[in-house]
């Protein structure tokens, strides 16, 4: 991939837009996960591109550029998190959003399941929701200790309770 | 059964979650980043070049011995101040780019800099305005003024200014304080399988 910032203007825009169009959903459903806001998400997904634009030059091929990208991104969202005031996230209340806004149609009743997963996902501690969206994003288990820099013994624990959270959210909400 | 209770669909689901692209507009944020930077630190030096500028038109239209060590005590101030904010942001700006247990870590030392911060400005309040008070009596006896002259007027000034400093460092601090024990959890949950 051309290197960001040492190219010129044009090829520089060219490898972020190359990093966009990779990773760039994987990091909006990460913002989606730690702000409802849409404002306010969209102001996380701006940031965490900054950071990821400024690293660049560090980037070594140590790590694969997934990786690369989503640690900047899943530290973004810890600064993020401290930051700002703690949330309440009320599954239910988002369930009778969903609800509100569910049709007959199979796109309408997925975007509904996407947004049901979502809330119970935000219900999880931090470190867990960190875990359980990067397994989601299809890591590897190796892959995430990797990102977060914790062990795969960590990594492979909170996986479990975080499932288990997550399904007993899900039912309840049912 | 609702599809959304087999863990197997969770992944499908995930990948559903109607996230709309952000227009992006890096270029400008840093440029708006590089202003709002160059205010700050243009109006920090602009404070400091503008209080010794002054301190020292006042000592050479009346050069005084009084004048020289007020000089000497401003710029006494103003080194240790400097010092002190250079060795207390030293190591503190690594790449964003690690992983985020070492991240947490680097965000843990910001934490702790702004909080020796903070106690640091309230520490240098206090001193210089027991300086001041000094200063103040010590030259109101030297014209023979057991309580010297505008000696209301001074306290009023100095209690006003302190206050002032002392509510921001406070509200720092505070701010800091609750930020670390927030990055305190995460590295806890980081580092072991604990609940």
């Amino acid at each position: 991939m051309t290197p960001l910032p040492t190219a010129s203007a044009e090829s520089e825009t060219t490898a972020l837009d190359e990093l966009l169009e990779k990773h760039g959903a994987a990091v909006r459903r990460l913002a989606s996960l730690f702000e409802r806001s849409r404002a306010d998400r969209d102001d996380l997904v701006q940031d965490i591109w900054l950071a990821v634009w400024r690293a660049w030059p560090r980037f070594r091929s140590e790590a694969s550029e997934r990786t690369f990208v989503l640690r900047i991104a899943h530290n973004r969202a810890v600064s993020y998190v401290c930051q700002r005031h703690p949330q309440h996230h009320d599954l239910a209340a988002a369930a009778d959003v969903a609800d509100a806004a569910a049709g007959p149609e199979r796109r309408l009743a997925s975007r509904q399941e996407a947004e049901r997963l979502l809330e119970a996902l935000r219900t999880l501690p931090l470190v867990s929701r960190q875990v359980m969206s990067l397994s989601l994003e299809g890591l590897a288990q190796r892959e995430i200790a990797d990102v977060l820099g914790t062990s795969e013994s960590n990594v492979a624990v909170r996986l479990h309770r975080a499932r288990a959270h997550l399904r007993k959210v899900l039912e309840d909400a049912t | 059964m609702n599809r959304l209770e087999s863990p197997e669909f969770w992944s499908v689901a995930w990948q559903q979650i109607d996230a709309e692209p952000v227009a992006l507009d890096l270029r400008r944020t840093v440029a708006r980043e590089r202003v709002r930077m160059a205010i700050v630190v243009g109006s920090e030096a602009l404070v400091v070049i503008g209080t010794l500028a002054l301190a020292i038109v006042m000592v050479v239209r009346e050069p005084s011995v009084e004048g020289l060590l007020w000089i000497g005590s401003l710029l006494l101030f103003f080194a240790a101040t400097i010092a002190f904010a250079i060795w207390n942001r030293s190591g503190l700006w690594n790449a964003a780019a690690e992983t985020t247990a070492a991240y947490v870590a680097l965000r843990i030392d910001r934490c702790c800099a702004r909080i020796l911060a903070a106690r640091f400005a309230v520490g240098l309040v206090i001193v210089e305005s027991l300086f001041v008070i000094c200063w103040h009596f010590v030259g109101g006896w030297m014209d023979g003024l057991l309580v010297p002259a505008n000696l209301a007027r001074t306290l009023l000034l100095l209690a006003g200014a302190s206050a002032a400093v002392l509510l921001f460092a406070n509200h720092h601090q505070r701010r800091a304080e609750r930020e670390l024990e927030q990055l305190r959890g995460i590295r806890a949950a980081l580092g072991s399988t604990a609940p």
